[in-house]
């Protein structure tokens, strides 16, 4: 059975799939209007995983069901289980076999690559371990689309809901927010945050030049520093459903010293300004 | 007499380390460019045993009470700016097997969907 040719031509034919009654209104009603400029772009979901073989055996048919509209790619990062065959069994189009783990940063990167050598208008993250709802997806686009920015942050702190992560985290991501505000003079409530979507003018930023090792904040922090236009949407998240945040709790407070240290860096530099080319 | 001893062997010493760079070369698991700085250290070493009162010399110029001071914040300069030379090498390496390796996987994709499209047209033939 081939599955990758319904991914490029059933594009146009299939509807949307139907939201879910836990969307806010308003979410409902910014999509609703702007569904066709929606549907004609071509989005690819960027799947990044380590060692997720067992959650992308649920992430992958539930893209399939919410998202059928969207392309999906996953990158697997040197896994050693069967990351790559979960993958690889979904058809040829949908797996970028890194021969070595790179770390989040140059995994993402990999995918924002294929994304833009394959031409598509928009990419979506959407991480491996089952925290980001693909139901959630199909919106933020519209954000992206609507907002006219190049980089759509799914933000679990806008409204209230879903899960918000320990109180720890909750701290650590206040700290790095009021670092990135300092620096850039933007508020960003939820700069940890993987779950996002990108314009093409951004990924050819990003297929350049990356953010390796704490890619999520630092990424916020160089788009906005190139003049590219940064936006927020509320998202629910969920619980992972396996394996392990790459953001370890006995790392945390390194972690919080790194990306500012990483931002403070990046502030030094000088970036010619892409974004207006 | 004890200082002709320590002479003699450190002598001994810069000529092993030097001719153990240049056997290191020779078989190319040392690239030229990267010699430079440990040629130049073994030459300075062994230019010091043979002429020892240049230590002597530097140290009262420098101001350094005792002259094997200067040969220890001499010693620990070099090795710090090597290090920190070879921390910058590692850093673009990084960076470049990075790429390669995002090269490999997106090449990999085009070969492996070629493939598949390959076989499912032959099936077609064949049926």
């Amino acid at each position: 059975m081939d599955m990758s040719g319904k991914t490029t031509g059933a594009r146009h034919a299939v509807e949307f799939a139907p939201r879910r009654e836990s969307d806010s209104l308003s979410q409902t009603g910014a999509s609703g209007g702007h569904t066709e400029t929606v549907k004609d772009l071509r989005v690819l979901i960027i799947v990044p995983a380590l060692n997720e073989a067992e959650s992308l055996e649920h992430l992958l048919p539930e893209l399939y069901l919410k998202c059928p509209q969207f392309d999906f790619v996953v990158v697997d990062d040197g896994s050693t289980d069967r990351t790559a065959d979960v993958a690889r069994s979904l058809g040829p189009r949908t797996l970028l076999e890194l021969p070595f783990n790179l770390g989040i940063g140059g995994a993402v990167q990999c995918g924002i690559r294929y994304a833009f050598e394959q031409g598509y208008d928009v990419c979506v993250q959407c991480d491996g371990d089952g925290q980001h709802d693909p139901a959630e997806i199909e919106s933020l686009v519209s954000a992206l689309v609507e907002q006219g920015a190049d980089l759509a942050i799914g933000s679990r702190f806008i409204n209230s809901g879903g899960f918000r992560s320990t109180f720890a985290r909750r701290v650590g991501i206040a700290v790095v927010s009021s670092w990135i505000q300092l620096f850039s003079g933007r508020r960003i409530s939820d700069p940890t945050s993987g779950f996002r979507a990108m314009s093409r003018r951004l990924m050819k930023e990003f297929s350049n030049e990356y953010p390796r090792q704490y890619p999520e904040p630092e990424s916020i922090y160089a788009a906005l520093h190139r003049g590219f236009r940064v936006a927020e949407h509320p998202v629910r998240m969920r619980v992972r459903r396996g394996g392990q945040s790459s953001i370890r709790s006995l790392e945390s407070a390194l972690y919080v010293v790194k990306i500012c240290i990483a931002i403070a860096v990046d502030a030094l530099r000088r970036t010619g300004n892409p974004a207006r080319k | 007499m004890n200082e002709d001893r320590i002479r003699l062997i450190a002598g001994a010493v810069a000529l092993l380390y030097l001719a153990f760079i240049v056997f290191k070369l020779r078989t190319q698991q040392l690239s030229v460019n990267s010699s430079l700085m440990w040629l130049l250290s073994g030459l300075i070493m062994l230019l010091l045993t043979v002429f020892p009162g240049l230590i002597y010399w530097a140290a009262q110029l420098a101001g350094f009470e005792v002259p094997s001071n200067a040969v220890f914040v001499l010693w620990l300069l070099t090795l710090t700016a090597l290090s920190f030379s070879q921390a910058v090498a590692l850093s673009k390496n990084g960076d470049q097997l990075r790429k390669a390796a995002q090269d490999n996987a997106l090449l990999r994709q085009v070969l492996e969907e070629s493939k598949s499209k390959g076989s499912s047209a032959s099936q077609g033939d064949a049926s």
